[in-house]
């Protein structure tokens, strides 16, 4: 079966990886030598003349306002593992492996030619990754060619799609040299020859052209017109999940920290769809400048993949564990999964939706009143009214032989009772717990109080005491 | 046109007749005596029910415990937001209650009990949700009647006697207190119905007691 490969090309990565601001102009620049060189910049900056390839002073002198990143490998990195995983929704054959040396963009191939039937056509995969692409919010150009290389050149020259051979080599050939992915001397070569065009170079006599230029532009020419197979190393989701993202400055309140949190929960659950897993569990740690870092956990009763539910957890947990101080960094991980119940949301939609706002409610409970404040009742197996019920996960069915009649309110601990209460009928004779130490010999009563109240009422045997122990309503 | 609707009122949109009365979802209370007395026959859905008592453990939870074993039997769920005591469940199993249906929510200060409740009332996953607020301003009301009427649960909320003379917005109030007979129901307020009194018989898991006699029953 023919390949089809598709180029996401990410013109502003470098700047985007570091969360900009949006609105003020911005670039990203890096350090060759003592020069400081823009890589790439922002729209509002791009529209003051600021160009990738200036020095910075430049720039700035161009557009004074102008906010400097220093570009991070790191975060970069982080980045593509984040755009993979939005790839790897529609194809298993995801790979950022650069290939063109000389490139500052930076390019996420995937090939698609196995996942067409799945998606009955080009268009439908497309709109799928287009709609995961634009969720995580990087500018991205896509290019489609039966080559990897051929979809990186139409990428680069924002060319429409070529869907077999003949259509990519028409639409190759008009492209400027400029844009092949060769060293720059090579190019510089070609064009010494008086060649300007893709299709002028094509058609070189194919010994010739490696004679004089080389077996590593031979081997690409031939990847890219698919004389060669593109041997890729291929992406896979990572097991345990870990994202870091470092702040330029520090960020003094939760409210800032928002923004930067909705992204990385936009990744993760870009993660968590393309493993088709949701997630039971994950901790986000705040990093600070000059205390220890605050780790806040968040569980879930049950998985969720939506990345707007995990940030209503979040700011719940956060509400309740104020910050010792600004934070620098965040690292969110998560190692617990489950798939959650969406692949029967055709089939049964109002009990999925049902399902959906019951987990929902039940962990923003849990998130900001702590696990111990939402509890199930549960029957334990034992006489002792102290020790005959328990608190239960909420929803777990007790299993246990029900007792006879039984008050509704039960006091946390039985209170000693000053004089005799007025028993109306009883008694009832308990006896036990020699087996776990706390023996008890009581004999119950219910009593009526002068007010009317009802009272579960026993009378210490071995002490002669009366203490009240629930109330009957 | 204007003639004809000063003859016939009802031509004219947005004029209210007291006689008619708002349709009103309700869930059956499973007291008849009590139900004969509200308008549609039970608890109001969707809107605030206020009983206002004193003294815990004179039948004021049992009120509740036909409508809470019928709503957990038929697969709802029901919220006990900040109880006084701890439902016992032994005690609610007996009354038919299906345990696994029942979500406890005991929040740490009366705010945090406040926002539990319109949480839980807001969210449409409960049937009913019964409240012991410690103190409830007008706006927490008001909050309240707007997240029970989103979520459409019968919502409860429990509030002592000195809570009768504040204004509410609650479509129902009824005052409960022990009398010989067994629980005495003053209904202070009724959208839709009329105030009334009426008396239950003792809700008695206590007869279930052996009268006399010693040792294990």
């Amino acid at each position: 079966m023919p390949l089809l490969w598709t180029a996401i090309r990410l013109p502003c990565l470098p700047l985007e990886a570091l969360s900009p601001s949006a609105t003020e102009p911005s670039a990203a620049f890096e350090r060759k030598g003592n020069r400081r060189l823009v890589v790439c910049c922002n729209k509002p900056a791009e529209a003051s003349g600021v160009v990738s390839g200036m020095t910075l002073s430049a720039a700035t002198a161009l557009c004074p306002g102008l906010r400097e990143h220093e570009r991070r490998p790191a975060a970069e990195r982080a980045a593509l593992g984040a755009l993979s995983a939005a790839a790897y929704q529609v194809t298993d054959q995801v790979s950022v492996q650069p290939t063109a040396p000389q490139s500052s963009a930076h390019t996420v191939w995937l090939e698609v030619a196995n996942s067409l039937r799945m998606f009955q056509g080009l268009d439908a995969l497309l709109a799928k990754l287009n709609s995961a692409l634009d969720r995580l919010g990087y500018s991205y150009i896509l290019g489609i060619a039966p080559t990897l290389e051929g979809a990186s050149l139409l990428a680069s020259a924002d060319q429409p799609f070529a869907t077999d051979r003949q259509q990519f080599l028409v639409a190759a050939r008009r492209l400027p040299l400029s844009l092949l992915g060769m060293k720059e001397e090579t190019t510089e070569a070609l064009r010494g020859c008086g060649m300007r065009t893709v299709g002028e170079v094509l058609a070189l006599p194919h010994s010739e052209f490696a004679m004089r230029f080389g077996q590593d532009a031979t081997d690409y020419l031939g990847r890219l017109i698919g004389r060669l197979p593109d041997v890729r190393r291929f992406y896979k989701p990572p097991d345990k999940y870990r994202r870091y993202f470092e702040f330029e400055g520090e960020l003094e309140s939760t409210g800032a920290l928002l923004f930067p949190l909705r992204r990385m929960l936009v990744e993760f659950q870009e993660y968590l769809i393309a493993r088709d897993t949701g997630v039971r569990e994950f901790q986000l740690e705040l990093e600070h400048a000059d205390a220890p870092s605050t780790t806040v956990a968040v569980g879930m009763s049950a998985p969720s993949r939506d990345a707007a539910h995990l940030l209503v957890l979040l700011r719940e947990r956060m509400e309740r564990a104020p910050m010792p101080g600004p934070v620098r960094a965040l690292t969110l991980a998560a190692s617990r999964f489950a798939a959650p119940r969406v692949q029967q949301r055709e089939l049964f939609v109002t009990r999925t939706k049902e399902d959906e706002e019951w987990s929902s409610v039940i962990d923003r409970l849990t998130a900001r009143l702590g696990a111990e404040a939402v509890k199930g009742l549960g029957l334990a197996d034992d006489y002792r009214p102290e020790k005959s019920w328990c608190q239960v996960p909420v929803g777990s069915e007790s299993k246990i032989v029900l007792q006879k009649s039984r008050p509704l309110w039960l006091l946390p601990e039985p209170r000693p009772l000053v004089g005799i209460p007025r028993c109306v009928t009883g008694p009832e004779r308990m006896e036990g717990g020699w087996w776990d130490g706390l023996d008890v010999a009581r004999d119950y009563y219910l009593a009526k109080a002068k007010d009317g109240a009802r009272l579960w009422v026993y009378r210490d045997r071995n002490t002669g005491g009366w203490f009240l122990q629930g109330l009957w309503s | 046109m204007q003639a004809a609707a000063f003859q016939n009122p009802s031509l004219i949109r947005g004029v209210w007749r007291g006689r008619e009365r708002a349709i009103q979802t309700t869930e059956p209370t499973g007291w008849t005596a009590l139900n004969s007395h509200l308008p549609g026959d039970g608890w109001p859905v969707g809107s605030v029910t206020e009983l206002i008592c004193d003294r815990t453990g004179i039948g004021e939870f049992g009120l509740l415990m036909p409508l809470v074993a019928r709503l957990t039997n038929a697969g709802k769920r029901v919220a006990f937001v900040a109880p006084p005591y701890l439902p016992y469940a032994h005690g609610l199993a007996g009354h038919g209650v299906k345990l696994g249906r029942v979500v406890l929510l005991s929040p740490e200060s009366p705010d945090e009990a406040l926002w539990a409740a319109e949480q839980t009332l807001r969210s449409s996953s409960f049937g009913l949700v019964a409240v012991w607020p410690k103190a409830v301003s007008d706006r927490d009301l008001r909050r309240l009647q707007l997240a029970a009427e989103t979520g459409g649960a019968v919502a409860v909320l429990y509030r002592p006697r000195s809570a009768a003379s504040q204004h509410s917005t609650a479509a129902l109030r009824i005052a409960v207190s022990s009398s010989e007979m067994g629980l005495k129901l003053e209904i202070l307020k009724n959208r839709g119905g009329s105030p009334s009194e009426l008396s239950l018989p003792l809700l008695n898991d206590s007869t279930r007691f052996r009268k006399t006699g010693a040792g294990w029953a």
